[in-house]
């Protein structure tokens, strides 16, 4: 167990969750510029998220006629600080990780079930009915969620006898996760995506709520707000790469700069989903969720078991 | 501003100068191509509410009824703002607008609307233009009745009309039984991913259309600002000078409307990126883009982008499709089109397509293949031109009671379905124009 | 102690984060600018609202949000399971299928009473 000096710590992760943020917007641009057939410069990609966050600094915060406005206050700032924590158990290297605990797993689904609560009041806040109608489904679509998330997770646990991410990473030595529980990753980046509800599960955003709770938002406050879903895209990416990806394992580089690598590649993959496939209904994502995934995340349990052993 | 660094002029502003610029599209009629022309351009970003924008553009012509919605919605964009008014060369619109708006810039047709957008953007966030000032007076909506100081107490519930509005009432819900809240919401004529114009008063039992109204904005006559832009296949109205009507120019006409809408409806399912590639397409086809709309058929198809999203929701057939007509009977199965009995378009080969289900993902496939027929028949046409009498309008007619039409398709289904069965039928709704009357011919391509 | 320790910072990191998150949203200015009424008005096209928005929603989900209540207290017991899996030997494999296979069957009868759909 190292204790790390809290300064340390704390740097750590600011600068994680800043580069992550930034990594993921540029991606969002690029991979959106590319669908889209357009062939921009390189420049406005990786100048686009500093130029977009001046505008929404510059512009005035909005409000509605009755709102909540601790709610509202409070939504995105624990949403960030949710996924702040969400990063911080997760394991750079062997002996670097801002928040070692006995139980990393469960600090991690703790924080991922903890961040339906502050989408909520962002969407009711607001007393206003397109965001009020978004904020209701996503509980929906959080409730949907959790279960093969937590399932997903804890099939990586199994093989470790052990739910501390450092034990997880150090069981994969001979063989990635991801190769020999084959459903682990593709359930938990689905229902990952569903925690930062991005691309295809964006039902509290989508676009036919006029944005959402998003709808009502502007100037600072959006500002947080995207921050806040990046970084939990970025929370999700570099658990998955801890989880299944083998962490810092690899041949030649150091052990920091493959987390980091596998950690971009994830996150690329979960931006990139937001171009290429069409928003779920509500109703099918719930169904799906419970008559489909839950029951495969079972059997990815007793798969992991029975490899285990 | 508090901040002195966040005032428009100072560094944080010039940094925000050179980003996406945020546009709110406000459609009236005869709105053209703007938002397909600001959709395909990549230093605008369109946005689905006024809240996250800085530039407002009115495209084309806003009745009366309109004007004060269009303010509310110039007043919701936060500081700062500058709108940009697009208007096509009707008889004095310019300086009517400009004596209204006076604060706003005024392009017309031929104008690049996104250069300007862009150029109007800059400068008042560099400070070298002032932000507009809001439009509507700042009146409360209802004085606060009630005794306490949150508006409670006194007779009723809740003391009265508590912040200026009243609580919802309540009602038996459709499926099971309970008696909880509707709310009542007219969604107005600027929702973006409604027709141009369409007001809708919908009753929500939680997030499920419970029931349905349409409200009139849109009382033909005189007032209202700007004029319709030309080349707009289901709003203009037909210029009796423009007879007779050429195919070509009329087909051309068509798929740029169909792609137009299948731009409008990706960005409603969140593929903005491939709305925008789609409206760059339909700013001009030409007939060797037809191996590239087969190709975009063959993508939307897959599961994952437009097949499955789409299915069953929406189904309209039978007696309700015949009302309809246009696309949504012909998607429907009921092979009713008015160019069947022309003898130009038989020459040419022209036989209605039809698709079967009557649901979401019949339309959009509907208007594909109709949009690939029209290149192909424009191709082939020549000089050849149509009679008035089997002319087929580009845009869906509106039955004469859309209310009950409406009603009966949107009633039980969750607002998301709704919404997207409303954006697939996409109405024309105005009196006077769209239904009957020709959509409008180029004269050259 | 050590332990309890590094949860505290995560509770620091959380509180830290969000204080920070407020104070950036402070700072960069109150809606002062949102003084007139017409600026407020909630946004759905134009229209002004007739009603207020809060109102008792009707979450047609209620019975999948029992069903979760389920998951969530299984989900409590297969943790320890997890971490006691290995030296257990295959037996543990056979009797989280048994406790699986029952609450599976909870969501078998949620499908069947069309309960997790809501139109």
């Amino acid at each position: 167990m190292s204790v790390t000096p809290a300064w340390a710590a704390v740097a750590g992760v600011a600068g994680a969750v800043g580069a992550g943020v930034y990594i993921a917007a540029v991606a969002d641009r690029a991979v959106g510029a590319t669908v889209a057939g357009e062939r921009g410069r390189a420049g406005r990609a990786l100048g686009g998220p500093f130029r977009a966050a001046a505008l929404w600094l510059v512009q005035g915060r909005a409000t509605t006629e009755r709102p909540d406005a601790r709610a509202w206050a409070l939504a995105p700032a624990l949403y960030l600080g949710l996924a702040a924590v969400a990063v911080s158990v997760v394991p750079l290297t062997r002996n670097v990780t801002a928040v070692d605990v006995d139980a990393g797993l469960v600090l991690f689904g703790a924080a991922q079930a903890l961040a339906v609560i502050p989408v909520f009041p962002n969407g009711w806040s607001s007393n206003s009915m397109l965001p009020l109608i978004g904020a209701f489904r996503f509980i929906a679509e959080a409730l949907s969620y959790e279960m093969p998330n937590l399932l997903a997770l804890l099939s990586v646990s199994v093989p470790a006898s052990s739910l501390a991410l450092g034990d997880i990473v150090t069981s994969q030595h001979h063989l990635w996760n991801v190769v020999r529980i084959p459903l682990g990753l593709p359930l938990f980046l689905f229902a990952g995506a569903g925690l930062a509800f991005w691309g295809p599960v964006d039902l509290p955003d989508g676009a036919d709520l006029g944005g959402g709770t998003q709808a009502e938002t502007s100037g600072a406050h959006l500002l947080a707000w995207t921050t806040g879903r990046l970084a939990m895209l970025f929370a999700i990416s570099a658990m998955g790469a801890a989880a299944f990806l083998g962490g810092w394992l690899g041949p030649v580089l150091p052990g920091a700069a493959w987390m980091i690598v596998k950690t971009v590649a994830l996150l690329v993959v979960l931006v990139s989903s937001r171009h290429l496939v069409a928003r779920v209904r509500p109703e099918r994502y719930v169904v799906i969720s419970w008559a489909v995934l839950i029951p495969l995340a079972l059997v990815n349990v007793i798969v992991a078991a029975a490899v285990s052993l | 501003m508090v901040v002195s660094r966040g005032r428009p002029g100072g560094p944080l502003a010039r940094l925000a100068a050179g980003a996406e610029v945020p546009v709110f599209v406000a459609r009236g009629l005869g709105a053209g191509d703007t938002e397909a022309r600001l959709l395909g351009t990549s230093a605008v970003r369109v946005v689905a509410s006024p809240r996250q924008a800085t530039v407002l553009v009115v495209a084309g012509h806003v009745p009366p009824g309109m004007a004060e919605p269009l303010a509310r919605v110039h007043d919701q964009i936060p500081p700062p703002r500058v709108t940009v008014w697009r208007t096509g060369a009707g008889a004095g619109a310019l300086d009517a607008i400009r004596a209204a708006w006076p604060q706003a810039t005024v392009v017309g047709p031929g104008d690049d609307v996104a250069a300007t957008v862009v150029h109007a953007y800059r400068e008042v966030l560099l400070g070298r233009r002032p932000t507009e000032q809001p439009r509507l007076a700042d009146v409360e909506p209802a004085e606060w009745r009630g005794v306490g100081p949150y508006g409670q107490g006194g007779s009723g519930m809740t003391g009265g009309v508590p912040y200026g509005r009243p609580m919802a009432g309540r009602a038996d819900d459709l499926r099971d039984g309970l008696s909880l809240d509707v709310v009542r919401v007219r969604m107005g004529p600027f929702l973006p991913a409604f027709p141009t114009g369409l007001v809708l008063a919908v009753t929500f039992a939680g997030d499920v259309v419970h029931a349905v109204e349409v409200d009139d904005l849109l009382t033909p006559g005189d007032g209202g600002l700007g004029a319709p832009l030309p080349d707009d296949a289901a709003d203009s109205r037909g210029d009796p000078a423009a007879r007779p009507v050429r195919i070509d120019g009329l087909e051309r006409a068509r798929c740029r409307h169909h792609l137009r809408w299948l731009a409008r409806l990706l960005r409603l399912y969140g593929l903005e990126a491939l709305g925008r590639r789609v409206a760059l397409m339909a700013a001009a086809p030409v007939p060797e883009d037809i191996a590239h709309l087969r190709n975009l058929h063959r993508r939307l198809e897959r599961a994952w982008v437009l097949g499955r999203v789409t299915a069953g929701v929406g189904v309209v057939t039978g007696d309700a499709a015949a009302q309809w007509g246009g696309v949504t009977a012909r998607a429907a199965g009921l092979a009713v089109d008015a160019r069947s009995g022309s003898p130009a378009y038989q020459a040419l080969g022209f036989a209605p397509v039809t698709h079967e289900a009557g649901d979401g993902r019949d339309r959009w496939r509907q208007r594909l293949a109709e949009a690939t027929q029209a290149l192909e028949l424009a191709g082939r046409a020549g000089d050849a031109t149509v009679d008035d009498d089997h002319i087929e309008p580009a845009g869906q007619p509106a039955p004469a009671d859309l209310a009950g039409a409406l009603g009966t398709a949107l009633t039980g289904q969750e607002w998301g379905d709704a919404l997207a069965t409303v954006a697939s039928i996409d109405p024309v709704v105005h009196p006077g124009a769209g239904a009957d009357r020709p959509a409008r011919a180029e004269a050259a391509a | 102690m050590v332990a309890l320790a590094a949860f505290g910072a995560a509770f620091t990191l959380l509180v830290a984060t969000a204080a920070l998150v407020l104070l950036g949203r402070w700072l960069a200015g109150p809606p002062g600018w949102a003084a007139t009424a017409p600026e407020r008005v909630p946004f759905a096209g134009g229209l002004p609202p007739d009603v207020h928005a809060w109102n008792r929603f009707h979450a047609r989900y209620y019975v999948m949000a029992l069903l979760f209540l389920t998951f969530d207290m299984e989900m409590v017991y297969m943790f320890p399971w997890a971490v006691v899996f290995r030296q257990e030997g295959a037996v543990a494999i056979g009797e989280i299928f048994v406790f699986i296979s029952i609450l599976a069957l909870g969501i078998l009868y949620a499908w069947r009473e069309r309960s997790l759909g809501w139109s």
